[in-house]
């Protein structure tokens, strides 16, 4: 049974619907527009539950999920469909509090705090495709394999754009920790 | 034979659990002896950590997720949400362009006046809530987001109010010409939406800064002046000076008790450049050269956008 891959949440909410919070964020990464992203979102699960009787068993619903909003996405800006890109946002606490470790007093969660909003910028000053690739990765651990069929390419591709991606965000950061704090806030 | 090129690779593709079967057992193997290929794991785990330490904690808004959820429950809805309208016409044939024209002058006209009127009231409610907000905040209310950097606060924002947010300017907190700093912002509601209400501080005053869509919020009335391509309308209520705008599908409301485009009133927000000043010649276009334009959105400073 297609089922069995969606994921618990689905046997009691709704088909996919553990991945809609992920969605929401690659959606706001390609639209950086949160009204578009909600309407690509929205728009993506009408399609996939449509869709749903074409998934075999093995596959990968999630990635199915990235590469239908990815598509459609692509459509509207093939039909210049899409609005102006206004709005970059991020999360409320940057993450650094979910990293693996213990108790932190408040000067620790500070500087965690202060590092994973300066990865956001440098991830943020990355070409369009690194941030993607980044994302797709690092963030929803998808195998090189499954970002492969989300963006249409090889594996191997994958593997290299993953690579100078890397390479280009470690350029990014390590430039912004040679730079004096005051400065790195004025240049943003 | 494997280089260390080689294993720069393999390195990576084992933390990204891509490596398999042989390749695998050679890495593993080769690490036990090499002190540099075993640095080299332990920098790009660590690199790795800390990006995935970067993921910002995105949650959808809870609008769209039940909406979604309304969907599969009955997807049928949508198909049936919007049934083809047949009109009938009961004039005669000929008499069809008159009427027409007659039906577009008088709907263009109705719609002129109330759009006038709509937008009349959005104007002032929206002033309103600025003055209560800007009011409310002098009683010790506590901002939601505090910091003095206008991409942290922009970001902030944008994940909570249902339009594309941006401050306006970065300079407004910026410029090294302000006498104010940014402080930061709370989340408010207008017209029953999430809205933005930035907070400005100076030595002995404050500046609030309503922001919300233009769908909800207009600036109209008072002292009209243009500058930049955009119309500022400037009014005093009591104490308070206000000052709106719309752009781009935002509308703003600048509330201070500064006065504002008054003679010699833009030093108290801003140092003058000599050369500016010496190129403006009446107070307002003083006044709003030193207005928080253009704007600021976090793409443009270059924020992660996840």
């Amino acid at each position: 049974m297609m089922f069995q891959k969606v994921g618990r949440n689905s046997e009691n909410e709704g088909f996919g619907i553990e991945y809609l919070d992920s969605l929401y964020g690659y959606a706001l990464m390609l639209t950086r527009n949160s009204v578009e992203a909600e309407d690509l979102v929205q728009e993506t699960y009408v399609r996939a539950l449509k869709a749903q009787h074409r998934l075999r068993e093995d596959s990968n619903i999630k990635g199915w999920f990235f590469t239908i909003l990815r598509n459609i996405r692509l459509n509207e800006i093939r039909k210049g469909k899409t609005g102006p890109h206004l709005v970059d946002v991020d999360g409320e606490e940057g993450g650094a509090d979910l990293l693996p470790g213990h108790t932190r007093n408040s000067q620790e969660i500070l500087i965690g705090k202060e590092d994973a909003e300066q990865v956001q910028v440098a991830i943020g000053r990355l070409s369009a495709e690194f941030r993607e690739v980044i994302l797709l990765r690092e963030f929803e651990e998808l195998s090189y394999q499954e970002i492969a069929v989300v963006l249409n390419c090889p594996a191997g591709t994958v593997m290299s754009r993953l690579g100078r991606a890397r390479a280009k965000l470690r350029t990014l950061l390590a430039e912004t920790s040679s730079q004096p704090l005051s400065y790195r806030k004025a240049s943003r | 034979m494997t280089n260390h090129d080689d294993y720069s690779i393999m390195i990576q593709l084992f933390i990204d659990d891509e490596l398999k079967g042989q390749e695998r057992e050679d890495l593993i193997s080769h690490l036990k002896d090499c002190a540099r290929c075993q640095e080299e794991l332990e920098e790009a785990k660590s690199f790795s950590v800390r990006v995935r330490g970067a993921r910002p904690q995105v949650e959808a808004p809870p609008a769209l997720r039940e909406k979604i959820l309304s969907h599969m429950s009955n997807p049928a809805q949508q198909a049936t949400s919007y049934p083809p309208i047949q009109k009938r016409y009961s004039v005669r044939p000929y008499w069809r362009p008159l009427a027409a024209a007659a039906m577009v002058l008088v709907t263009v006209a109705g719609v002129l006046s109330i759009s006038y009127l709509r937008r009349e009231a959005r104007a002032e409610s929206f002033v309103d809530a600025a003055v209560a907000e800007h009011r409310g905040a002098g009683d010790g209310r506590p901002l939601d987001v505090q910091s003095d950097s206008p991409d942290v606060v922009a970001t902030w924002f944008a994940q909570r109010v249902s339009f594309p947010f941006r401050i306006p300017n970065a300079g407004v907190a910026a410029d090294d010409r302000a006498n104010y700093t940014l402080a930061g912002g709370r989340l408010v509601k207008f017209g029953g939406e999430p809205a933005a209400l930035l907070e400005f501080r100076m030595p002995n005053n404050r500046i609030s800064l309503l922001v919300s869509s233009d769908k909800l919020a207009a600036a109209a009335g008072g002292k009209v002046t243009r500058s930049a391509g955009l119309n500022f309308h400037a009014k005093d209520l009591g104490e308070l000076h206000v000052a709106t705008w719309d752009n781009k599908g935002l509308t703003y409301a600048l509330i201070s008790s500064v006065a504002m485009g008054g003679n010699n009133s833009c030093p108290t927000c801003h140092r003058e450049r000599a050369a500016a000043a010496a190129t403006l010649k009446r107070p307002h276009e003083r006044f709003w050269h030193a207005q928080p334009l253009p704007e600021i959105s976090a793409n443009q400073v270059n924020h992660f956008s996840y």
